[in-house]
């Protein structure tokens, strides 16, 4: 299935390197790309490994208040090291929150995913002489990179384009990796996964936690983006969003993540200003998509071309 | 020692809404085996019905119109979605009732309002009895034996009637009670709109003394997942039990440290998990 | 004297609550036998057979392999020990090929299920163990297609290369003809026939023929206990054996 084969990818890195020049609005465009990064990262989980996520806002939170915590109040620290504080927190909160709720089987072990959110949440809100609680985090500075200043919004989409498509063909690499293999062999059949020698609790808890440092790398990149954390970046609203981005581009395959993000932040963009009350739409269409399309938009392409090898959606969970 | 004894006692008052909504959320999820991560928007809407009655007509309807409309409206999402979905297996029913959770907090908003509600406790009921040296509201009381006596109807018609039996057949061994004459999946849809108007006579009862507010499910989720987790999945018991100690625990740290009374119910839940992985109740 | 064998277990019991499903059984299973496990329904051989795959845990007694006690074991860990096993119901991972399928079991013996930059495909040693188990149980033609697409008979046969795929020294078979009839069990007999020559196998089976025809050794169970054991035609001759089981079956 191969799905780190070069062509499709260089697409993906065509349209990333056009779409300021299509579409004018770089901070848009940069927020399109970090919801890439999340529905990824949870598309990861649920399409590779067949768990559903529910509190991958934990892990973005995790990122966004570390990085920012670290730009507020040390100067000088380059951006990449930001970056790789940020995916340490999000990895080291997933190992946690992983290994914690995978204690539970099944739907048990998704509710907990949910709970340690709102943890999280709480936690956020109250601490908020660290966190400013629901004021945010305010002073958010963003860093030049190798001495190029990222202060304008151009720039600093290019910069978050580069982070997206390293990410996101190790991701690629990571899915056609032995390691990948076997966390689609235990979607399919974990019992059996166990039955032929593998430590399947280990291998649930490590995707966790990479799924949780490349939220946290997104978690960073939006502190930056807006100079400030928001209490938002580790609600539920935002756990919910992933989930939504993820189911409508599809899990059967990685780049559905980005179809998905992609259409979200366009469709809350362009709706909500028609019409505040948009989000009963998308929890219309999140519904028909649930019933009617489980393979997402992404599956429409792949009904278009039959000749494309195909990879299920995973049916079962639990 | 006064302040200890009120937030026992409003902590009891807590406890029995959680105990009435996780109950709900046992029946749903620990019986029917179907995820229902819209409990609480279940539980948002019952108050907002609720809310409606008592402006527009009395307290004694809003009891009655809020399960009722709510059980009505879970119904039809049951028959109609979530039981063709069950063959998809549980992730798919978990998004569809996601996608439902969006859908109620957005049509509270766009029905009543994003602006927090309030209703002012109903005439008969205000006032309090005096225990002491402290007072007690008369509604809070009320509450309180209006729960219990739901949580007990409840448990005896599961555990004592002959209905009750088919069901708990039906749970076991769905095919043999259809061979012998019953449509187990209707009772089934009965059992979910039970579980359903559960939640919303609690968001009914808790109205006049926390109003309403679209996001108000959220948090009834995510303390009923902590409640089934600490009572045990699938345990009646287990679910008002733990509902209670949840909203003792919530209620008396407000003594200890106010801000950190939502975590420390988190923390509880992790220690249970810990020490007890199967829950207080849970057998397996 | 019987020589000590490959798989052996010592006084093993399990009880559910007040039953004794498996009570205190002694297994000799040598090297290089076929040895079948039969009885009547509720004998117990199902139970047992989850003791010995390491599914369950017994109330006491022990199990042995190659004289190290694994009584203790996980799945997992007998697994690595060289004890595979198939299933009774059909247990492969549907959505994946049936090359898939074999391949990730043979990824199990590697140090490499770790490995998250180099393609699985460079595991040129697992793709050819893969291609030679597929060739070898006759599923060459259909390595491309979707296991749980297959036909009955084939995923009988793709559930057992999965299990050979792994590599294992014993072989544990749990009822592979049920549900297959006419060629498809057939097919499978001679499979069984072939593996006879290279693993020692330990069989569930229901299906008489199959039994007689292939065993080496065969252990009776009856109300959780064994009843006898021999060679497939002394326990035909067994008027115990008749009464209890061949006869009851009727």
């Amino acid at each position: 299935m191969n799905v780190a084969r070069p062509g499709a990818f260089l697409v993906l890195v065509a349209l990333v390197a056009v779409a300021p020049l299509v579409v004018h609005y770089p901070v848009l465009l940069t927020q399109a790309l970090i919801f890439g990064l999340l529905a990824a990262a949870f598309n990861l989980l649920l399409g590779e490994l067949g768990f559903l996520s529910f509190g991958q806002a934990t892990f973005n939170g995790l990122g966004a208040y570390a990085a920012g915590l670290l730009l507020v109040h040390v100067a000088h620290v380059p951006i990449l090291v930001a970056l790789l504080v940020a995916a340490l927190c999000g990895a080291g909160g997933a190992l946690v929150v992983g290994a914690l709720s995978m204690q539970g089987a099944g739907v048990y072990a998704v509710m907990l995913t949910f709970a340690f959110n709102e943890l999280a949440f709480y936690l956020a809100f109250q601490l908020r002489d660290l966190t400013g609680g629901d004021n945010g985090l305010r002073g958010v500075v963003r860093p030049e990179f190798i001495g190029i200043s990222l202060a304008g919004e151009n720039a600093y989409y290019y910069f978050v384009a580069a982070v997206f498509l390293v990410v996101f063909y190790a991701l690629l690499r990571l899915i056609d990796s032995p390691f990948g293999h076997v966390l689609r062999a235990i979607r399919e059949n974990e019992p059996r996964a166990r039955a032929i020698g593998y430590d399947t609790r280990r291998f649930k808890v490590t995707a966790f936690t990479i799924s949780g440092a490349v939220s946290g790398i997104a978690g960073a990149a939006y502190a930056m983006l807006y100079g400030f954390v928001p209490l938002e970046v580790v609600n539920f609203d935002t756990s919910t969003n992933i989930v939504i981005m993820g189911l409508l581009g599809g899990t059967g395959s990685p780049y559905g993540a980005i179809v998905g993000a992609a259409i979200f932040t366009l469709l809350s963009d362009r709706l909500s200003r028609l019409w505040a009350h948009w989000p009963l739409l998308l929890g219309i269409l999140f519904c028909t998509v649930v019933l009617t399309l489980r393979g997402g938009v992404i599956e429409i392409v792949h009904r278009l071309r039959p000749s494309t090898p195909r990879r299920k959606a995973p049916l079962r969970s639990g | 020692m006064e302040l200890v004894a009120i937030e026992i006692l409003n902590g009891i008052v807590l406890g029995v809404i959680y105990a009435l909504v996780a109950a709900g959320l046992t029946l749903i999820f620990g019986m029917l085996d179907i995820p229902n991560f819209a409990h609480g928007s279940f539980y948002a809407l019952g108050a907002y019905v609720a809310y409606t009655a008592m402006t527009h007509a009395n307290f004694p309807l809003a009891l009655v119109a809020a399960p009722l409309a709510v059980g009505t409206l879970g119904l039809i999402v049951d028959a109609l979605f979530i039981r063709r979905l069950a063959r998809a297996g549980h992730t798919y029913q978990i998004l569809f009732t996601l996608g439902i959770v969006l859908i109620v907090q957005e049509a509270i908003v766009l029905i009543w309002g994003a602006d927090p509600t309030s209703v002012d406790v109903p005439a008969a009921l205000s006032g309090g009895i005096a225990l002491g040296p402290i007072s007690f509201p008369y509604y809070r009381l009320f509450l309180v034996a209006v729960a219990a006596v739901l949580i007990a109807a409840v448990w005896l018609g599961l555990e004592r009637t002959k209905l009750g039996a088919i069901i708990r057949a039906g749970i076991e061994d769905s095919e043999m009670v259809e061979a012998i004459g019953y449509d187990i999946q209707r009772l089934f849809t009965l059992v979910f709109a039970l579980g359903v108007a559960l939640a919303a006579i609690a968001g009914a009862l808790i109205l006049p003394i926390r109003g309403g507010q679209p996001a108000m499910g959220n948090e009834l989720n995510a303390i009923s997942f902590v409640v089934v987790v600490i009572g045990g999945l699938g345990s009646y018991a287990g679910a008002v039990v733990g509902g209670i100690l949840v909203g003792l625990v919530q209620s008396l740290m407000t003594l200890i440290l106010p801000s950190a009374s939502e975590v420390a119910i988190f923390a509880a839940m992790v220690l249970v998990l810990l020490l007890r992985p199967q829950g207080l109740f849970g057998t397996r | 004297m019987t020589p000590v064998g490959m798989l052996r277990t010592e006084k093993l019991c399990k009880s559910f609550g007040g039953t004794v499903a498996v009570d205190s059984v002694d297994l000799n299973v040598r090297a290089a036998s076929l040895h079948a496990i039969i009885g009547p329904n509720g004998a117990g051989k199902t139970t047992l057979f989850n003791l010995l795959a390491g599914e369950m845990r017994p109330t006491s007694g022990g199990v042995f392999f190659e004289d190290r006690e694994i009584t203790r074991l996980d799945v997992r860990e007998r697994s690595h020990l060289g004890i595979g096993r198939s299933f009774q119901r059909t247990n492969i991972f549907r959505a994946l090929s049936a090359y898939e399928n074999v391949r990730v079991a043979a990824q199990s013996r590697t140090q490499a299920s770790f490995a998250m930059w180099e393609p699985a495909t460079r595991l040129r040693d697992v793709a050819a163990r893969a291609q030679a188990i597929l060739d070898d149980a006759g599923l060459a033609a259909l390595a491309v297609r979707t296991a749980g697409e297959l036909a009955g008979g084939d995923q009988r046969l793709l559930e057992i290369a999965i299990a050979l795929a792994t590599a294992p020294k014993l072989l544990l078979l749990d009822e592979p003809s049920q549900g297959l009839s006419g060629e498809d069990a057939l097919r499978l007999m001679a499979r069984i026939r072939t593996l006879a020559e290279r693993y020692t196998i330990v069989l569930i089976e229901h299906n008489m023929n199959l039994v007689m025809e292939l065993s080496d050794e065969i252990t009776v169970m009856n109300f959780g206990s064994i009843l006898a054991r021999g060679t497939p035609a002394e326990i035909r001759a067994d008027p115990q054996v008749r009464e209890a089981y061949l006869g009851s079956r009727g």
